[in-house]
């Protein structure tokens, strides 16, 4: 199938799968006017492809292992869990550099607040009467 | 039971030691109807331990004066007679008890 075909069927952009051939995650044979074809199991393996980036894997990542899974079980690709491990340690920093960022910003704001009480009059926009 | 006080007794209704919240609102204001039941509530379940005062503005015009109200209601609080906390305006009944676990403790 040409590459718009493959692209229809998996909802990933003529872009994004010329950039995947381009990492060597997919494979194509030329027609005779140049065109990229694609087997069938191109479909399967795109979607792979796809559900790994979802976990936030790279390119280069899910090349280490893919033809590995695409054959057997997951539990069966002795690469995939060292790069879900490092994957999630890396989560979990980010995670603990965000809370410390937000715990920062909330500090802030409620600084902000305590200084300048109208401010959040007007954010919360809270029922007042004003005397004359 | 919330406790009115005017510009009379004001000070000497401000507890030395401890939480004291003071609400400065009028009797037209209708945001003031609906935050007292809520202060009521908080004179309920907090009992002793923190004194809740009324202020009617029109009333008592310079204690009003000397806090700046300018809109209504606006609750005061007080820690050891300190003004530490100043609310304008109808918040949500957990904004003033944050407010007075904050200092309670």
């Amino acid at each position: 199938m040409k590459i718009g075909e493959l692209s229809k069927r998996t909802g990933v952009s003529v872009r994004s799968l010329r950039y995947y051939e381009q990492q060597g995650l997919i494979t194509s044979a030329r027609l005779d006017n140049g065109y990229r074809d694609y087997h069938n199991l191109a479909v399967e393996q795109v979607n792979t492809i796809k559900f790994y980036l979802e976990l936030g894997l790279s390119t280069e990542q899910i090349s280490g292992f893919l033809h590995c899974v695409l054959k057997n079980k997951e539990a069966f690709c002795k690469e995939v869990l060292p790069v879900y491990k490092k994957k999630l340690a890396e989560i979990n920093e980010q995670i603990q550099l965000l809370t410390r960022i937000k715990a920062n910003l909330e500090e802030r704001i409620h600084f902000i607040f305590l200084e300048n009480p109208q401010l959040e009059e007007e954010e919360n926009d809270v029922e007042k009467c004003d005397r004359c | 039971m919330l406790k009115s006080v005017t510009d009379a007794d004001f000070v000497s209704h401000v507890n030395v030691r401890g939480v004291t919240v003071a609400e400065f609102g009028a009797p037209w204001c209708p945001p003031c109807k609906t935050l007292l039941p809520i202060l009521e509530e908080l004179s309920d379940e907090y009992g002793e331990a923190v004194t809740i005062l009324k202020i009617d503005v029109d009333e008592s015009p310079s204690v009003a004066a000397e806090y700046g109200i300018m809109s209504m209601p606006t609750v005061i609080a007080f820690k050891d007679a300190q003004p530490v906390e100043k609310l304008v305006g109808l918040r949500p009944k957990e904004v003033y008890k944050n407010i007075i676990s904050r200092y309670l403790s």
